[in-house]
């Protein structure tokens, strides 16, 4: 079960790996759009007294699928609008059959369904000498399945109202970026301290892009201990989360991008690598 | 268009997410299993006692048991288990197998046909509680498996104080504890049959929950024989976690995932605080189990195990 806490960990820094160099608006009338799928595949989490532990005592195969479609336009020139849609998420639990006796340990389990949609705005309001920053908040909307039977989350049953600060320095080759952030949360989640810094570099000038990327996901462990009071257990999620990624640009509209990152320290969180593949669209 | 492949791929390679089958290791505990519990012999018979042995990966490794005999005397029997009759009397056949795994089988050998071969106590009672009484009842049979009418039947107890018993089968339960009844024909001894003598108002076993995996199950768990209806229950002060289908079982083991060998499904939890009590299925004594645990059954979690002292 503890598995299934994970996952809406796992969807939560799901979208933070979708944007890249936080605090720059869009252009009027431009967009960024971006379909990405990601996987995580775990044996292991981080218990709530942050050990690695099995997922259940058979140890099988907990598998995550996010399908997402990313956006940012530009309503002015400093205002960006964001969604985040996670419009096909599959989640698995390999059948455990014993070797001796062979019964059936562990069910194999399933569930497909639409994840927790994020909706945001971007107010820039410095914008000098390459520096920027700006101002945010995410919505994010319970319109996943909380109450699967299995416990097979893809979304956390509440509603989230991220709040933040987001910085960005431009140079020739490279930038750095970030957002440090407060997300109230609804249902007797606690709330949380999002912080994420992010940096840049051109290896090939305006071709292909290397990133370096640190998210930290902190619990006011202000809520419910045991979970919200629908039965979810997804709280008091807690990760450090340093990610890798490429993005290689196919032309000035076009791009393919790939990340790979996981916890190195976490509560509630899966420990295993996720992988996220995606291509991208600017106008 | 030719962009639009590239929108394409992710969710192509999402629709091959299925769901495997994956072999578990698990670990049994070790048992030896004896094909009967008593036989009868004539002098200068011979006979194969059979019995099987599996190891904790459920390997048949009976050929690793060895056979020894209380009172050669009687009748003696190879390391194998051939046992041969010597004199009329009674002796134990001991089964010993790794781990100091042992059993016996009941060795009765007699000088003919018509004596006395073996004697069964009828629907023993498994239980009684104290001041109960009971009136025994013994069937005496031939070698061949005939009932011998007329034949006079003695009791005995091995704890008086416990189970007290008339020569003739009454039986009056006097304080808690167990003992073992014999019936006795013609100096041929039966099975020894254990009864539990149990207070009156009933008797227990008890401990209290800890945590499992990072989850919260708290308060006392009581495993209780009245009569003989055995109950698990769940005092005023347990607390658990909440979750999806939560169990309560009880188990012979302290930890690992549950099967049907292993452990008894009694109910799903009908609340996560409070007092609530679960009945046991009959055929179920108060020592079988070790355990009671709070266990989610879908994903095979150990919430809280409570130790049975």
């Amino acid at each position: 079960m503890n598995r299934l806490i994970l996952l809406v960990a796992i969807a939560l820094f799901a979208n933070a790996t979708e944007s890249f160099a936080d605090g720059w608006p869009r252009p009027k009338g431009h967009g960024f759009y971006q379909l990405s799928f990601q996987t995580i595949r775990a044996r292991q989490f981080y218990a709530n007294d942050e050990q690695i532990t099995d997922l259940n005592g058979s140890g099988t195969l907990l598998s995550s699928y996010t399908s997402a479609f990313y956006g940012e336009y530009g309503i002015t020139n400093r205002l960006t609008g964001i969604a985040y849609v996670p419009f096909w998420v599959r989640n698995t639990v390999n059948e455990g059959v014993g070797e001796i006796t062979g019964e059936i340990l562990q069910p194999g389990l399933e569930n497909t369904a639409l994840g927790d949609i994020d909706l945001g705005v971007r107010y820039n309001f410095f914008n000098k000498n390459q520096w920027v920053l700006s101002g945010g908040l995410t919505l994010g909307l319970p319109t996943g399945d909380a109450e699967n039977e299995d416990l097979l989350y893809s979304g956390d049953g509440e509603f989230n109202q991220l709040v933040k600060m987001e910085w960005g320095y431009g140079a020739n080759r490279w930038y750095t970026s970030g957002h440090l952030g407060f997300n109230n949360r609804t249902e007797n989640f606690s709330d949380e301290w999002r912080f994420l810094a992010e940096a840049g570099y051109w290896i090939l000038p305006q071709r292909l892009l290397a990133q370096a990327r640190f998210i930290s996901v902190q619990s006011f462990n202000n809520g419910n201990p045991t979970g919200s009071g629908n039965g979810l257990f997804a709280n008091n999620v807690e990760y450090l989360s340093p990610q890798l990624g490429l993005i290689y640009a196919i032309d000035p509209h076009w791009g393919v991008s790939f990340n790979v990152g996981g916890a190195v320290q976490g509560r509630n969180a899966l420990a295993a690598p996720a992988f996220t593949g995606g291509v991208y669209a600017m106008f | 268009m030719n962009n639009l492949r590239h929108f394409l791929w992710p969710t192509l390679l999402a629709l091959g997410a299925c769901i495997q089958t994956e072999i578990i290791p698990e670990v049994l505990e070790p048992t030896l299993i004896l094909s009967q519990s008593s036989l009868s012999l004539a002098v200068g018979q011979s006979a194969t006692l059979e019995a099987q042995y599996t190891d904790e990966q459920y390997n048949d490794l009976s050929q690793l048991i060895t056979w020894s005999m209380t009172a050669p005397q009687i009748a003696t029997t190879t390391p194998q288990g051939v046992v041969s009759g010597l004199a009329p009397g009674q002796a134990w056949a001991i089964a010993t197998a790794p781990g100091k795994l042992t059993d016996s089988v009941l060795i009765t050998v007699v000088q003919n046909s018509s004596a006395v071969a073996s004697v069964e106590i009828l629907n023993p009672p498994a239980n009684m509680t104290v001041a109960d009484n009971a009136a025994l009842q013994a069937r005496v049979l031939n070698a061949s498996g005939q009932v011998l009418t007329g034949k006079t039947v003695l009791w005995s107890s091995n704890n008086a104080a416990v189970l007290s018993l008339t020569p003739g089968g009454n039986a009056t339960a006097l304080s808690a504890g167990s003992a073992q009844v014999t019936a006795n024909a013609e100096g041929v001894n039966s099975l020894p049959v254990t009864v539990q003598v149990i207070p009156q108002g009933g008797q227990s076993r008890s401990g209290n929950f800890s945590s499992n995996g990072g989850y919260s199950v708290k308060g006392t768990a009581t495993l209780k024989q009245n009569g003989n209806s055995l109950s698990l229950t769940l005092e005023d002060n347990f607390m658990c976690s909440s979750g999806p289908q939560l169990g309560v079982y009880l188990a012979k083991s302290a930890s690992g995932a549950l099967n049907s060998q292993n452990s008894l499904f009694l109910n799903n939890l009908q609340s996560t605080m409070g007092m609530q009590t679960y009945n046991v299925p009959p055929g179920v004594a108060l020592s079988d189990y070790n355990y009671a645990v709070i266990y989610c059954i879908p994903f095979t979690v150990r919430f809280g195990t409570a130790p049975l002292n």
